[in-house]
């Protein structure tokens, strides 16, 4: 159990975590997607599509260790065994994982590569890689009083990836952002290719006669007759599908549909899942710290181990290995001398921290001598939540789409930044301390970001319409038909008075913004209300469990009672508030927060 | 020792694999267009008709699976299926493109060589697929890169030949010369179509094996 330090008054090891919320967001975007496809009409059944995107990645999860085998040195193994220098790290490591409450075996495996240390596994595999260079400079300080504190403060760092499950979720978030930009574009380029060619050669079908065919002898016409022949209500589906589907349509729903999920797995990946993986290293200090080692002893590690400051890079699957060996390395080696891929001296610069994998001794060392860093960033917190709801709803779903689509992004942004920005207060809640300000500030950049763009865009189309009055009249259309998700055109055109309708559309998309608004200050609100005196009276243990909870309890009620039918009514779809698919999600929203309150009750009164 | 003894037998499979490739295929060129020329009637010709065509089915699949016990490491790469793949395009095309007829004598023997070899390829592709897919769990990958190009192929066509001339080719028996991309593409979707889901389903269940065991 983490022990409660002097130096600062709420500990990291009770609080949520922010790698936790972080993954939990980029779910909860591949979630929300995976309930409109469930919940929406479409022309094409996207269901299995986004299924497929969710359940592959557990199974690349699965095949990890098999995947880092490879990268075992046996020979290295034997020898280190032979000297005792193996079992000797390896006792170690299982005495240190018992001190830090991991109940499951951890597995030390010797690496091909000389100065490597990380952490690695799957679901209910957990191993320590060490390249033997590293494992032998291990094995003999921990015997040398003066590097033996340095030697298990980075073991321990390692075991804590394992404790705070970082190994499978950082796996996990990225084989589910990677098959985003591999698997989607994948199901586009198929079914734009299958719906071409199904409903091109649907005409051809119809008028096709196989005894017309020269080249075939009459027997094998008699034997294909059967196999080609259509009876009358093949023809007749055919013949309706030819007349009323257009083509048009369906492809402009395919790409509509997939693009924006391949551009928020990009951004995701780019800003979030990098995050993740720099945040998880704090939080494996902050273990280390939690078991008396102090800070020094974690710096001075560093120092003696320079690879625990560097990413830690998986073994390549078979298909990367042939990538890189056929196609990578002769390109680097041929733009070599052009001076790509050349690395920095040094600090990162601050663009570069970003993208980073990995924070820098620097960081890390300030974050370690003042663990509340973590929480008081709140810019961190204030941009990266507001690159996601851009992300969300303005550059994948333009405000115009969103309104005719469904209010669901509307939903995931609120529910994002609710999840976001309560992970981030709630130290505040518990050590009694100010947080008006940087909470302030961090909705404001959220929201202005959100509206500057809403603005231009919102203002962009009645200028449009008033000046390239055909094109804001097609693009009205288009984005209505498609919006309604229909594979079918309409008989005549939906918007005529392109000025009109913009100008029509705009207080209702305010009305949107506002809601969104309004549904972020209520969450907080009872978030706070929730949380306000039970956060310091209750045992620190509970804080982390607890806050879950209720971020899951309230984001489904508020979420499905409350968002959902308001913005069903601000978006006119009078109609969908009592839809069987609508009340399934009420009832689901109602059976979740139950739930969730249930288990709260039960927590307070143990 | 166990290794040596194996790393002989492997050379011995390579080298008599290699032999019946060469006899076979000699055996090819060398069996005469018409029998009618030969001194044999009745029961004696169909004798020799039945050996020589049991002596090549031997010989072609017989070195084939010597070839792929001999190679079955190689069976790992994709190199194998890519050139059976080939093998498959070229004897569909040359089969239909009236070289076999062709009045040219070494035309024809090579036309009948590739078209003898490109059945075999076919029958092979898909020991080669089972193999390729038993070593490695690629099978997703294989299935969406072979059925993306399939489907995109038929739209080449379309767009080239029209639909109802596209549909009259590919019911026809010259489907092999008009549509050349198509009858290795179908072989291989259809020993993927038989093969990939099993493999696919027994590596997930040998992966959580390995999980629900803690195996490494």
């Amino acid at each position: 159990m983490p022990q409660q330090q002097a130096s600062s008054d709420v500990h990291l090891g009770y609080l949520p975590s922010q790698t936790t919320a972080t993954f939990y967001l980029i779910l909860l975007v591949f979630l929300g997607t995976l309930l409109s496809a469930l919940i929406g009409p479409s022309p094409v059944c996207m269901t299995p599509v986004v299924l497929s995107l969710l359940v592959l990645p557990v199974r690349a999860v699965l095949a990890t260790p098999r995947r880092e085998m490879t990268l075992e040195d046996k020979a290295a193994t034997e020898a280190l065994k032979a000297q005792g220098l193996y079992q000797k790290v390896q006792e170690t490591i299982d005495a240190l994982a018992a001190e830090a409450g991991f109940g499951r075996p951890i597995r030390l495996l010797v690496s091909r590569r000389p100065h490597e240390a990380r952490a690695t596994g799957s679901w209910r595999r957990h191993y320590i890689l060490l390249g033997s260079s590293i494992l032998e400079q291990i094995a003999h300080d921990l015997d040398h009083p003066d590097h033996r504190e340095k030697a298990r403060a980075l073991l321990l760092h390692e075991i804590g990836h394992h404790v705070h499950r970082d190994v499978q979720r950082i796996r996990y978030a990225g084989e589910l952002l990677k098959s985003s930009a591999t698997l989607l574009p994948w199901w586009t380029l198929f079914l734009v290719g299958w719906l071409s060619f199904a409903l091109l050669m649907g005409e051809a079908f119809l008028g096709f006669d196989i005894h017309s065919v020269n080249t075939l002898t009459p027997e094998v016409r008699q034997m294909l007759a059967p196999l080609v022949d259509l009876s009358p209500a093949q023809r007749t589906q055919i013949t309706n599908q030819i007349q009323n589907v257009s083509l048009g349509l369906l492809l402009g729903f395919l790409i509509n549909a997939f693009l924006p999920i391949i551009v928020i797995g990009f951004v995701l990946w780019l800003f979030f899942w990098r995050r993740m993986v720099r945040l998880q290293e704090y939080y494996a200090d902050g273990l280390v710290r939690s078991h008396g080692f102090p800070w020094e002893a974690l710096a001075a590690a560093m120092g003696r181990y320079p690879d625990l400051l560097t990413p830690a890079s998986p073994a390549p699957s078979s298909l990367g290995v042939w990538l890189q060996q056929t196609l990578i390395q002769p390109v680097r080696k041929a733009v070599q001398p052009l001076g790509f891929f050349r690395r920095l001296p040094g600090e990162k610069s601050y663009l570069n921290r970003w993208f980073a994998l990995h924070p820098t001794y620097r960081q890390r060392v300030l974050q370690m001598r003042d663990p509340q860093r973590l929480f008081e960033g709140w810019q961190s917190v204030a941009w990266s939540t507001a690159i996601l709801v851009l992300a969300l709803d303005v550059m994948l779903v333009n405000p115009l789409t969103s309104y005719h689509l469904a209010a669901f992004p509307v939903h995931m942004s609120t529910l994002g930044i609710f999840l976001m920005v309560s992970t981030w207060f709630l130290p505040f809640l518990a050590s009694n301390r100010p947080f008006r300000r940087p909470l302030l500030f961090i909705l404001l950049i959220i929201f202005a970001v959100r509206w500057i763009w809403l603005l231009i865009n919102a203002g962009l189309l009645p200028v449009l319409a008033l000046f390239v009055p055909s094109l804001a009249t097609e693009i009205l259309n288009l984005t209505i038909i498609t919006g309604a998700r229909s594979a079918v055109l309409p008989e005549t055109l939906l918007v005529l008075d392109p000025l009109q309708e913009s100008l029509a559309l705009l207080p209702r998309l305010f009305a949107l913004q506002t809601l969104q608004l309004g549904g972020v200050a209520l969450l907080l609100g009872v978030y706070y209300k929730l949380q306000k005196n039970v956060a310091r009276r209750a045992p620190a243990t509970q804080w982390r469990p607890r806050h879950w909870l209720i971020v899951v309890g309230l984001s489904s009620v508020v979420g499905a009672l409350f968002l959902t039918p308001l913005s069903d009514l601000i978006s006119a779809r009078t109609t969908e508030l009592l839809a069987p698919s609508r009340i399934a999600l009420y009832a689901v929203g109602l059976l979740v927060g139950f739930a969730s309150w249930y288990r709260i009750n039960r927590q307070e009164l143990a | 020792m166990v290794e040596n003894n194996s790393k002989s037998r492997q050379g011995c499979m390579r080298q008599l694999g290699w032999f019946l490739v060469l006899s076979s295929s000699l055996m090819i060129v060398l069996i005469p267009s018409d029998f009618s020329t030969l001194p044999l009637t009745g029961d004696m010709l169909l004798l020799t008709l039945l050996f020589l065509l049991a002596a090549l089915l031997i010989g072609l699949l017989g070195s084939v699976a010597l070839l792929f016990l001999a190679y079955r490491e190689s069976l790992r790469q994709p190199w194998i299926m890519l050139f059976l793949t080939g093998l498959v395009a070229v004897a569909a095309v040359l089969s239909n493109s009236g070289l076999l007829e062709s009045e040219l004598w070494v035309l024809q023997k090579l036309a009948l060589l590739l078209a003898s070899w490109g059945l075999v390829a076919m029958i092979a592709l898909g020991m080669a697929v089972l193999a390729y897919l038993i070593y490695q769990d690629h099978s997703v990958v294989l299935v969406m890169l072979t059925y993306l190009a399939l489907v995109w192929v038929f739209v080449f066509y379309l767009r080239q030949q029209g639909p109802a001339q596209l549909l009259q080719n590919s019911l026809s028996a010259t489907a092999g010369r008009t549509l050349p991309l198509l009858p290795p593409l179908y072989c291989l979707a259809f020993w993927l179509a038989l093969i990939a889901p099993f493999s696919f389903i027994g590596h997930t269940l040998l992966l959580l094996h390995a999980e629900w065991s803690e195996n490494s």
